[in-house]
């Protein structure tokens, strides 16, 4: 290597280090784990739940999206103690507060759609809103497999509304549409954010073992 | 030609997130750059040794805790090894 490459390289290493501490602190992506679990049993016990009662319905939810929310918590804190920091950094409470607000939100929704039956059209909601949260976190943190997971949902969020409307299939929950609508958020919210977890971990390993000195 | 301090991967680097940051916790240095103690402490010596940083040892709670700062020395000497660097290019 000549040494204007090399200082070229070291410009350019240079450069990518110039980051403020809120932009490198890591996120946990164990958390995402947590989540894909949540929105499974989400899913598929929405029904029971709000058959039983809507305030039963409405207090699983509350206690999973807590459970979601204190595991979140306790990984922040354990990554954030690899840093030797105590507090939250700026990006880790928008992405906190932002999931938060939303969750609140949907829950209410949810409980109002649960009132008419609407079930289809709460775990669309669910679909389209968490994903809203998803894009947000891709964007603050320059994950562009977040961003796309989240248009790709959210598209799908209302393609679902769209037939669900047209066909007049909102109502109830069992149809082969219900099934259909679970499925789509077992894997918008499920399967594939798992799967960019995994692949996001990789490739930050990969890069610490690329700059390893 | 280039301050040879700072023309090492590691200390570049090490100053580079110390003048974005004005002050980083040791272990978040040891994170960022994935380097071990012992090559931070190495590298952190040399560089309190000319000035450039400060090393400051303090307890939180019953916990101590290394907080390295950027001295304006240390500032200084970064900026004139990048018009150093800025100039090399220019002029090749």
């Amino acid at each position: 290597m000549s040494e204007k490459d090399e200082v070229l390289q070291q410009i350019s290493e240079i450069k990518s280090h110039l980051v403020d501490k809120e932009a490198f602190f890591p996120y946990n992506y164990s958390a995402c784990h947590v989540w894909s679990a949540i929105a499974v049993v989400l899913s598929l016990s929405m029904v029971s739940a709000y058959e039983y009662s809507i305030l039963f319905g409405s207090v699983m939810m509350f206690v999973l999206i807590s459970i979601g929310f204190m595991v979140e918590g306790s990984l922040t804190k354990k990554v954030n103690e690899s840093y030797d920091i105590d507090d939250c950094t700026k990006r880790q409470r928008f992405i906190m507060m932002t999931f938060l607000m939303m969750s609140l939100f949907l829950i209410l929704m949810s409980s109002v759609f649960a009132s008419y039956k609407l079930y289809s059209l709460g775990l669309i909601s669910w679909l389209f809103m968490i994903s809203l949260g998803y894009f947000s976190i891709g964007f603050v943190l320059n994950i562009q497999r977040f961003s796309k997971m989240a248009q790709f949902n959210m598209i799908a969020a209302l393609v679902l509304l769209a037939i669900g409307v047209y066909f007049e299939l909102l109502l109830g929950y069992d149809s082969l549409y219900y099934t259909m609508v679970q499925a789509t958020v077992i894997f918008g919210l499920a399967v594939v954010p798992t799967s960019i977890a995994y692949h996001q971990r990789k490739q930050e390993n990969e890069a610490k073992v690329g700059c390893g000195v | 030609m280039f301050d040879p301090l700072l023309h090492q991967p590691v200390r570049s680097k090490l100053l580079s997130l110390l003048i974005t940051n004005d002050e980083l916790p040791f272990k978040a240095l040891k994170e960022a750059l994935s380097v071990t103690d012992g090559n931070l402490s190495s590298h952190l010596s040399k560089l309190e040794k000319e000035e450039y940083v400060l090393i400051e040892k303090i307890f939180e709670g019953k916990r101590p805790k290394t907080i390295v700062h950027i001295t304006s020395k240390g500032k200084q000497a970064f900026s004139s090894y990048i018009e150093d660097l800025k100039r090399f290019i220019e002029e090749n």
